[in-house]
């Protein structure tokens, strides 16, 4: 059973008796300006664990990452590369605007070591985890 | 009259049964485009996270473009176990037909930070004639 509970943009919570949202959220994504979520993908390792998010046309300095109380946070926003000459669109497919994705760890994490990087429109999150969450070998005095 | 309806029972178990059956194919993918005509030039933005040049082709043939691009499914490191996945990897193709004739001379195509750009000069046109009707 993985330690991660995905947090679920946009999924009501009425209906899941008990389920106060965590005060981080207290926007819905009905509510919040989200005009796009970006794909994101979760891994995990004995170390810690790794999330990335397809963030094509995003500049790294309008990425904004924080990590409170077990969760992360990614906002962030795509700028239309063009000035706003709406006149000469033939097609418009691709989403712009502001985003928001978070994800709630379980596991403890070392929010001091947490890093980032954004390559080729891919962000990367390392998120190692605390030094009482990674396995640890006991040697047997004898 | 009963053969006729037991041949269209058949006919539609097979074809539920084609639909069922099968193993699922994976949903066809293709990347985001949006074109901007500039009068003289047409410009596309495709949005392709995590390619490198070398993963996208562009062709252009007469008036049809066709863009090919594959992203390999990143290897997982030992001991890494997907949690969640939303991304997605493997080959697209999307092709468009262009209004206008392209100067291929002058064709650019520029990736940067995830994002192709591919700037389509469009070809002088040809010029009116005036053809004249000869009296027989």
């Amino acid at each position: 059973m993985s330690a991660v509970t995905r947090y679920r943009p946009g999924l009501p919570t009425l209906g899941q008796p008990g389920s106060v949202p965590h005060p981080l959220f207290r926007l819905s994504d009905a509510m919040r300006n989200t005009s796009w979520l970006p794909a994101l993908d979760l891994v995990e390792s004995a170390d810690g664990f790794r999330v990335t998010l397809d963030v094509p046309g995003v500049r790294s300095e309008d990425i904004e990452v924080t990590f409170e109380a077990g969760n992360l946070v990614i906002r962030g926003e795509k700028r239309a590369e063009q000035a706003s000459e709406d006149r000469g669109y033939r097609l418009i497919e691709r989403t712009r605007g502001a985003f928001e994705r978070a994800v709630r760890i379980g596991t403890p994490v070392d929010a001091e070591s947490v890093s980032a990087e954004c390559r080729d429109g891919v962000l990367t999150v390392w998120l190692p985890k605390a030094a009482e969450a990674r396995p640890r070998q006991i040697a047997i005095a004898s | 009259m009963f053969d006729l309806h037991r041949a269209r029972i058949d006919n539609l178990a097979r074809t539920l049964g084609e639909l069922f059956d099968e193993t699922p194919r994976p949903e066809p993918w293709a990347p985001a485009v949006d074109v901007i005509d500039h009068g003289d030039n047409l410009v596309l933005s495709i949005d392709l996270p995590g390619y490198r040049r070398e993963d996208v082709v562009i062709e252009i043939d007469g008036r049809q473009l066709l863009l090919r691009g594959e992203r390999p499914e990143p290897e997982l490191a030992d001991g890494e176990t997907p949690v969640h996945r939303e991304r997605r990897f493997g080959r697209f193709e999307r092709s468009f037909t262009l209004g206008f004739g392209v100067d291929r001379e002058r064709i650019a195509a520029e990736l940067t930070n995830g994002v192709l750009t591919v700037q389509l000069p469009k070809a002088e046109p040809a010029k009116p004639r005036r053809i004249e009707v000869r009296a027989a």
